[in-house]
């Protein structure tokens, strides 16, 4: 009841909202894009008037027409035509016309985003104008926070934009992954899930305790951007139930087609108006609009084959060590005698397939433009039954009224999605560690046939090698009755224990905007995102009985997530005097945001279900049933000014403010201030303000420090006494802010500063930045020490939550572009990102708190390989495991026969509590480079992506365990020769050469060996993209534009050390950095792709 | 600015003054609908009924990989009872007295998370409330039970002390005798309460019956367990400070409502549908086995219980033999021992203390002396006979064993120890008892302990917790040593490991209490330090 009534409350707020204030006005950038002639404005009375308007000149008005034209004749609609020194102005008409009434001798500004500017002196009563494409920096017009337009020149932090054509040319399902080397400080993880598994993107490192991830943006609303599912350990438990899962994250819902472009605001400075989110960075999106003139149908088609793009290395070489006999089916690992086993494994896997189609159909008057698309994606993933299919749906209807005055801006967007068995990470319940595993000499073909038909239980029932439920009767002999939970059929796996990942997703957004007058609007905005999402895992019954209880089991996840945020802004822009121009927005804005899961699981013990196989809720025992909801719940309202001053449009000023009230800080002090934070910046175009040598066509300087506040989750500043656990009743809730204190909003502080330089009439350019970023007063929860002071309730929290701590990330971004080439036949423009970054955990402690640890804990090590602790002095994200025990002179230390020994840390205060624990490396990479370049050979467009990652580790649980096994194909190497050599000495000292392979592999692999040993360099380059286009000329008069490419993407590697692709990660939030547990190979896909408009 | 200018403006001033009176439905955003604050679960006594449910569910954890930590990769190990068959950290391992750090916090962990928290919010709430008093008392009784464990792993804990933080931001820990104290007035209090109220209305349960996992809100099954219980830490006393000893014990021998006396009064706590954690460890993990010197000496003494306690071994080497894995030996792979005897499939329901022990500390109370006792024999004899019973089995196999005077404990022969013959241990060594079953009224006061302990440590399976403590109080029954000692010399060999070191949270979160703590100790903390009362034999 508390739920309905508590939503009831919030939407009768919301309403009350929506009444009094949700009428609000848009800034329209520096440019007003039309406006009443020059009389009216006349008319409006003194107070609209400057000192200096030049009244003398009124009786001189003549109209001037014409028409402005792109560099290849079609006429461009909308640009806005001013003149020079003058306020208002007229747009040109969808035919490109315009009218305008001027003097002789005036000058006349033709602006246009996308287009370089340009002034022309009127001479005679008709024009006619050619815009030529702008260059970079110069007057570019960028989308910044609340979906303020700004010209690129004027920001005072580094921004960097990434259009259409960049993403949709070789098109990932998830568009965030084809960022990768085409932005500067951009780093993105992709979960080992495969196709439509979510991303981890990073921008300038990784600040924080809790979301690293930057928050998304479209057309100025925030993104629900959920992901509702990450693995948590080695083992790919996600919780009861929902094993190894990744649940998808909500931004690679989007149709890549539908988006105009992508501007990445790297730094908290850029984001300061975007509030607590935004402390990470902001991807903002812009999505296509229509466009008044003729209509226009845009279909595009690609068609993609993605194949592994390595191979895991393996043996099948020698045989299992202990062969089948009556009632045992032998041994799992494979150290036996030479067998030359076929290779099972290489023909498991099969050619997928990605297929990405859209329609897009683009027109309107004047008034009203609608733009209307249709995409379908269907992907098939490269192991057996994995599948994926998308459509979106995406409506968009602009329209002017009254006057032009007011402007409405309606979206609607509809997405359907499924997933179908999205392949999980970890060992558990995944087909790819029965397939590697699988005992060499045993005939694997056998085992297609996944299942057989047992007596017993009168249905089909797991056949796997070391599987043997219905003993007596298929087999006639007995052994185990239950096989592993570790490796398993994976046939088996894709057919009996499938998963299904659906998802629904209606987003819809309002925005009108309403011009006061000719340097005031007013802009109201509203959206709505409602998703749902089902995740489903269905496992029958012999699925292995440490995962699943003996009739099988059914696991729901329901997630619904909504949002609701609307803001107001009046904003203005305004000459003050000449040379002093003024535009600021002034807002208020509410983000309420719910995340309602419901997971109903099943127990792994016993009968679980009361029928097997059959799996429906009320199927499961009571007794088996588990249920476990999650409801967040987060309402955030904000007020905000930004204001930016430009002097003579070479020196501009910004400064932005904002307040935050949080739901999440009730039953804190903080509650009724809020949490302020700010911004400022200063940005001098020096190529405006001095003359500067021919060769330097702009530069520009700019310097920002930032403060952004950060609230907490949901509840934790009012924990519960107690949680419900459906089976058991009541258990007390162990985690609250320490008694005395209160939650207090995090501090990110950042400062940048950085120049921009253009030379050669715009053939070559560089932007550079450093910044320093320091994210203070982080939210930490830590042991507290026992039967410390009483909570509220009367007992001792066993953890604390409170703010400590520092995350420094300071670094520099590189971007470079140049055209070596431009000739009229061929033009080369290439283009190299490239970003440092170095990352201290200045504290994790602090000193006002009493008892904290210097360590935080983000993934625990368990009895497994890998764990990752946040340490005073160290980096997020360092990787600490078991290592050797080594001698003074770096030797492995090893027993009388052999097998290597663990390090262990005799002081008494080992660095993360534990003496069997070391800091083995960092994931991070110290630097990347991303290489683009595009060559344009008359109708033919080849571009190139070259992407390199250098410095950081990765671990390898997937070699340890393969290892253990003797299945690696290094541990056949080692046998081909007879020994294992390392510089190895036992504990008297006494070398010891050629060590048994299987000594060796058997101590140091496996889950629970030497981690040391699995620590590999991250470093890697890869061909990321390819493509190579062709303009198909065509006389047919309505096609407007047809080209076919050839398209590749992650080709090949040109370095990668690692057994894996170091880019892939377990999990995508903030625990399994940096290691691999049986995760699927990248793809390389190749295909083409046809582009048709009309 | 025009009128619709102004009119806008006037607008979003409203809508400005709006969003400030909206925060006022933070509170209620902010307040978790998945979560019980304290009004939600006064109805029926929940707020203070449903925490003790859960202290009850914790004293041994229910969960089976808490249960592993908390207890079963230590004292079901250290206590002879079990044995890991799995090499866990490269065999470094608590087994061999590598102590594991993760592992060894997680009673102390437990404990303070899932006990001592759900008491310590019922203790607040039912304070100086009359109608509250069963509450009250049962929620202390319930506290000494989890908390004299917690004791006997580590020594010194925080008990008195709880909820109150020092200035400086320590925590102070009570010492172990410290803590014996407040146990005996704990339970003084608690039995004084259940008398009363049993004698008022003898036949009305307490008012926490349906929170009540064990007795069903039978006061005077309450009463004769907190007696037994008093009786236990009274004997566990009984070396150090023999005067407190026999005072507390003799209140438990002279209480009317007795102990507990007839396998029925067994505390046995209902987990429900939940399976049994040892069983899931046992079966589901295969991360148990029997322990060796267990089955030695049921094999020895022809106990009949013993396929009430384990699987035949299913390994070709030992098929059919009830044949368990010495602890702290060599073991290179998980397969080498997992075909060794496995526990049986324990029903769903933990053992917290049996009846045949109430009768085996009534024996070594007569033999100490103490009045209220009655003859030592009998009450052996007794103890025997009830544990016997409890597991069905008939009186002529029950005395066949009480009488036998020459079975003793049968020599260890492991047949995959990875060096052979390293784990053996043969007729002559001292680490293989001699001890016959039947009793000997004119045995020496050392043979008439020993087989006491001996007899209460097979009754007591697979409580290890108290069989360890027991060990480490009289060194009863003879149990092998480790082969494989990596304790790095904290730990002899001989003198077997005495505790278990803090838990590595403390010394971070509360260095000042923890340094006080070891002082409190007397010794290193270490494994090799032995506890107050642990006055070893040695």
């Amino acid at each position: 009841m508390r739920k309905i009534n508590l939503s009831r409350r919030m939407i009768g707020c919301f309403l009350g909202m929506q009444l009094f204030c949700f009428v609000a006005a848009r800034s329209q950038s520096t440019y007003a894009y039309s406006a009443p002639s020059r009389q009216a404005l006349q008319q409006k009375g003194p107070g609209d008037s400057k000192p200096g308007d030049n009244t003398q000149k009124q009786t001189q008005f003549s109209t001037i027409t014409g028409k402005v034209v792109a560099a290849d004749g079609t006429p461009v609609p909308g640009v806005s035509v001013t003149i020079k020194g003058a306020r208002g102005g007229t747009s040109t008409n969808a035919a490109g016309a315009f009218s305008i009434e001027a003097n002789k001798g005036d000058v006349l500004v033709f602006s246009y985003i996308g287009y370089t500017t340009q002034e022309v002196a009127v001479s005679s009563s008709t024009l006619s104008i050619t815009l030529l494409a702008s260059a970079k920096q110069l007057n570019e017009v960028v989308v910044t926070a609340l979906g303020i337009q700004r010209q690129a020149k004027s920001l005072t932090y580094s921004v960097q934009k990434v259009g259409n054509d960049q993403l949709t040319t070789v098109q990932d399902a998830s568009f965030v992954n084809s960022l990768t080397g085409k932005v500067a400080g951009i780093v993105i993880a992709k979960s080992s899930s495969g196709i439509g598994g979510s991303t981890r993107v990073t921008l300038r490192g990784n600040h924080s305790t809790r979301n690293n991830q930057p928050l998304y943006v479209v057309d100025g609303v925030p993104l629900v951007n959920f992901s509702p599912a990450q693995p948590g350990d080695e083992f790919g438990q996600s919780g009861v139930g929902y094993v190894g899962l990744d649940g998808g994250d909500g931004i690679s819902n989007m149709n890549p087609d539908d988006i105009e472009s992508v501007t990445v605001l790297k730094g908290a400075g850029a984001a300061a108006l975007y509030g607590s989110a935004a402390a990470n960075g902001v991807i903002l999106i812009t999505t296509k609009k229509g466009k008044a003139g003729k209509t226009r149908v845009d279909v595009s088609s690609s068609l993609t084959l993605d194949s592994r793009m390595y191979k895991t290395p393996l043996q099948f070489k020698y045989g299992q060590t202990t062969t089948p006999s009556l009632g045992n089916p032998g041994s799992l690992d494979s150290w036996g005698s030479v067998v030359d086993a076929p290779d099972h494994v290489d023909p498991f896997f099969q050619t997928g397939s990605s297929n990405f189609n859209s329609i897009a159909i683009s027109g309107g008057t004047d008034r009203s433009q609608t733009y209307l698309s249709y995409s379908f994606t269907d992907n098939t993933g490269n192991i057996p039954t994995v599948s994926l299919n998308r459509h979106n749906l995406n409506f968009r209807q602009t329209t002017k009224y009254f006057d032009d005055r007011l402007t409405s801006d309606i979206n609607v967007l509809f997405i359907n999605q499924d997933a179908h068995n999205r392949p999980p990470s970890g060992v558990y319940d995944n087909p790819l560690t029965g397939l590697y595993l699988f005992p060499r000499g045993l005939n694997f073909n056998q085992y297609k046939q996944y299942s057989v038909y047992s007596p017993l239980r009168n249905t089909g029932i797991q056949n796997w090698w070391d599987a043997n439920y219905d003993s007596t009767q298929v087999y006639g002999s007995a052994w185990n009755s239950s096989n592993s939970a570790n490796e398993q059929n994976p046939y088996w796996i894709l057919h009996r224990v499938t998963t299904d990942n659906d998802l629904n997703r209606v987003y819809s957004n309002i925005s009108l905007n309403y011009k006061l007058n000719s340097w005031l609007n007013i802009q109201l905005r509203g959206n709505v995102d409602k998703s749902w999402n089902t995740i489903t895992q269905k496992p029958y019954a012999t699925t292995s009985t440490v995962l699943t209880a003996a009739n099988g089991g059914y696991n729901v996840l329901n997630v619904t997530n909504t949002q609701y945020y609307s803001d107001l802004l009046l904003s203005a822009n305004h000459k003050l005097t000449n040379d002093l121009g003024l535009s600021a927005t002034a807002g208020v804005a509410v983000n309420d945001q719910v995340a309602d899961q419901t997971g109903i699981g099943t127990k792994n013990s016993g009968n679980g279900l009361a029928f097997a196989n059959v799996f429906t809720v009320n199927n499961i025992l009571p007794a088996a049933i588990l249920v476990t909801p999650t409801y967040t719940h987060k309402q955030v309202q904000s007020a905000f000014l930004t204001a930016q001053l430009n002097l003579k449009q070479f020196l501009y000023l910004d400064v932005s403010a904002r307040n935050d009230w949080s739901s999440s800080m009730a039953y804190t002090p903080v509650v009724n201030r809020g949490f302020f934070y700010w911004s400022a910046g200063l940005t001098g175009v020096l190529s405006d303000m001095v003359h500067l040598p021919d060769p330097i066509s702009f530069a520009k300087v700019r310097v920002s420090y930032a403060v952004v506040g950060n609230d907490a989750d949901a509840y934790a500043s009012h924990p519960p006494e107690f949680t419900i656990d459906n089976q058991n009743g009541l258990v007390t809730n162990g985690t609250g802010p320490e008694p005395g204190t209160y939650l207090k909003p995090e501090s990110n502080r950042s400062f940048e500063v950085g120049t921009a330089w253009r030379f050669f009439n715009d053939r070559a350019g560089f932007d550079f930045t450093y910044y320093l970023n320091n994210n203070l007063h982080q939210y930490i929860t830590t042991e507290a020490p026992a039967g410390a002071a009483e909570n509220q309730y009367g007992y001792a929290y066993t953890t604390w939550a409170l703010n400590a701590g520092n995350i420094r990330n300071q670094g520099v971004e590189l971007s470079v572009d140049f055209t070596p080439v431009k000739e009229r036949h061929l033009i080369w423009t290439s283009t190299v990102n490239y970003a440092f970054n170095k990352n201290l955990i200045v504290s994790i402690s602090d000193p006002s708190v009493k008892s904290s640890t210097d360590y935080q804990t983000l993934t625990g090590i368990g009895n497994l390989l890998y764990a990752s602790y946040m340490k005073q002095g160290g980096q997020w994200g360092d990787i600490y495991g078991y290592y050797f025990q080594r001698n003074a002179s770096g030797a492995i230390v090893v027993n009388s026969s052999g097998a290597p020994q663990e390090g262990a840390d005799t002081s008494a205060n080992p660095p993360v509590g534990n003496p069997a624990l070391k800091k083995l490396g960092n994931p991070m990479p110290k630097f990347t480079l991303g290489w683009s370049n595009s060559f344009t050979v008359n109708r033919f467009v080849l571009n190139v992506l070259f992407d390199g990652k250098f410095g950081g580790q990765v671990m390898s649980v997937t070699q340890a365990y393969l290892d253990f096994n003797g299945d690696s194909k290094a541990s056949q190497m080692a046998r081909d020769k007879g020994g294992v050599y390392v510089n190895a000495v036992t504990a008297t000292g006494g070398k010891f050469g050629g060590i048994n392979p299987q000594t060796w592999y058997t101590t140091v692999g496996g889950l629970s060996g030497i981690s040391e040993n699995y620590i590999y360099s991250a470093t890697n380059i890869r061909l990321r993209e390819a493509s190579l286009a062709y303009q198909i000329p065509t006389k047919a008069a309505w096609v407007k534009g047809l080209s076919v490419s050839v398209i590749g993407r992650n080709l090949f590697f040109v370095e990668r050390k690692a057994p894996f692709d170091p880019e892939i990660s377990s999990a995508t939030n903030n625990g399994l950095q940096g290691v691999d547990t049986f995760g699927l190979p990248s793809t390389r896909s190749v295909g083409a792709s046809v582009k048709l408009g009309f | 600015m025009t009128r619709i200018n102004k009119l806008l403006i006037a607008l979003a001033a409203i809508a400005a003054a709006g969003l400030g009176s909206c925060t006022k439905n933070f509170d209620s955003i902010n307040t978790n609908p998945d979560g019980l604050y304290p009004s939600d679960v006064a109805i029926d006594y929940q707020n203070l009924g449903s925490p003790l449910n859960q202290a009850q569910l914790n004293i041994l954890n229910y969960i089976d990989y808490n249960y592993q930590v908390q207890q079963n990769l230590n004292a079901d190990i250290f206590s002879g009872f079990m044995m890991s068959s799995t090499p866990f950290n490269g065999n470094l391992n608590n087994t061999n007295y590598s102590l594991v750090p993760g592992w060894n916090g997680s009673a102390w962990d437990l404990a303070y998370q899932n006990v001592m928290a759900p008491i310590a919010t019922v203790l607040q709430a039912t304070a100086g409330t009359p109608k509250y008093a069963p509450f009250y008392a049962w929620a202390k009784l319930l506290r000494v039970e989890a908390m004299h464990r917690v004791s006997d792993i580590y020594g010194p804990i925080i008990y008195s002390h709880y909820g109150t933080t020092n200035p400086d931001g320590s925590v102070t820990y009570d010492s172990q005798e410290a803590a014996y104290t407040e146990f005996f007035s704990d339970l003084d209090s608690t039995i004084t309460e259940f008398d009363a109220a049993y004698a008022a209305s003898p036949t009305l349960p307490a008012p926490f019956s349906q929170f009540d996992l064990v007795y069903g809100g039978s006061y005077k099954q309450w009463i004769k367990f907190a007696n037994t219980l008093r009786l236990r830490l009274a004997i566990r006393v009984s070396l150090i400070d023999p005067t407190l000893a026999q005072t507390e014990g003799e209140k438990s021998l002279a209480d009317a409502n007795g102990l507990l006396s007839v396998a029925a009064d067994n505390a046995l706590v209902n987990i429900g549908s939940n399976e049994n954690p040892i069983t899931l460890i046992a079966v589901a993990y295969g991360n148990i086995n029997m322990g060796a010197p267990l089955l030695c000496y049921m094999n020895g003494y022809k106990d009949p219980r013993v396929s009430q306690y384990a699987q035949a071994a299913v390994d070709p080497a030992v098929a059919g033999q009830y044949i368990g894995i010495r602890q702290g030996i060599q073991i290179d792979a998980n397969g080498r021992y997992a075909g060794y005897s496995l526990p049986v499939n324990f029903p769903n329901e933990l053992l917290l203390m049996t009846a045949a022990e109430a009768w085996f500390l009534k024996a070594e109370a007569a033999i100490r002396g103490w009045s209220g006792a009655g003859d030592a024999g009998t009450n052996y004899n007794t103890g025997i006979t009830t544990s016997m019973n409890q597991y069905g089995i008939g009186s002529a196999a029950a005395q066949a064993y009480i009488t036998n005077t020459t079975n003793t404990e049968q020599p260890y022969i492991d047949p995959k120890s990875e060096v052979a013959g390293q784990n053996n241990v043969l007729t002559g060594s001292p680490y293989l008892s001699t001890i016959p079953v039947a009793w000997n009224s004119s045995d020496p006061f050392q043979t008439m302990l020993q087989k006491i302990i001996t007899q209460k440590w097979i009754a007591m399976f697979p409580e290890g917790e108290e069989a360890w403590a027991e060990f480490r109080r009289t060194l009863y029954p003879t149990l092998f040593p480790v082969v494989v000692n990596n304790s790095g010399g904290t730990i002899s060999t001989t003198e077997f490991i005495r505790r278990l070191p803090f838990a590595s949270d403390e010394y971070s979160t509360n260095p000042t209490g923890t340094q006080g703590a070891i002082t409190l100790l007397g010794g290193p903390d270490n494994g090799g330090t032995p506890l107050w009362w642990d006055t070893n034999p040695h």
